[in-house]
């Protein structure tokens, strides 16, 4: 698993921002996108790539007691 | 990557004080010049006509004054206060008549201004989040800007320790 998570912004002319996310499972990287787009301004295009759609795995203690 | 957002900066009143700093960032003789106030402060049009803005760059002129500001709308956005002076003047000019403080405020300064205040909010936004930010400039000019933070397990969200 990545140790980190980025968001890639590039910032064009004008003012005109596109931005990725790096390292994210799941939704995670929907709720910072967002998060971020919404200060910046207004939102024109959203396009999810594979991940996106993948579960986010997690992390569970089994704890065994023994016996029956 | 899983997401991919195209976008379009606007000024928004929440973060005046980032549109405060983009400004410093542009115009650096303007600094310890910029007046901000969330709660608004009173400029002079051209014409003398007294006016609310939260951030306000003062500039006298013969008779009185002709200031520039930034001003919250309703709608939550942010409105420039000019000019016609401030927009139709020439720095050459400006420079001759000892009058250099404003620039000509045109589309290629609103471009600049635009550029920079993205990068502020996005810095502001990465402190929220606990991010750190860096900046690089593409070949084309462009600003390659990268909010990196280490990923949080669901048991350290939570304040676990174990």
């Amino acid at each position: 698993m990545d140790k980190y998570t980025e968001i890639v912004l590039t910032i064009g002319p004008g003012g005109s921002v596109e931005m990725e996310g790096e390292h994210y499972q799941g939704q995670a990287c929907d709720r910072e996108l967002r998060a971020l787009m919404d200060a910046l301004g207004v939102l024109e295009s959203v396009d999810h790539k594979p991940e996106y759609f993948a579960k986010v795995k997690t992390e569970t203690q089994i704890r065994q007691t023994g016996g029956r | 990557m899983s997401e991919y957002i195209k976008g379009q900066t606007v000024f928004k009143a929440e973060s005046i004080d980032c549109l405060a700093k983009a400004l410093e960032d542009i115009m650096p003789h303007w600094s310890g010049k910029i007046e901000v106030n969330a709660s608004g402060l009173q400029m002079f049009d051209y014409h003398q006509k007294a006016v609310r803005a939260e951030i306000v760059i003062r500039q006298p002129v013969a008779g009185g004054w002709g200031d520039m500001g930034f001003a919250t709308t309703p709608d939550g956005g942010v409105e420039l206060i000019s000019d016609e002076g401030h927009r139709e003047r020439r720095r050459g000019n400006d420079m001759r008549r000892g009058e250099h403080l404003f620039p000509k405020i045109d589309e290629a300064w609103l471009s600049q201004l635009s550029k920079h205040y993205a990068y502020r909010v996005a810095e502001k936004q990465a402190a929220k989040i606990g991010a750190t930010i860096t900046k690089s400039i593409n070949p084309d000019g462009t600003w390659r800007v990268v909010l990196r933070k280490p990923v949080v397990k669901a048991w350290q969200q939570a304040g676990r320790s174990w």
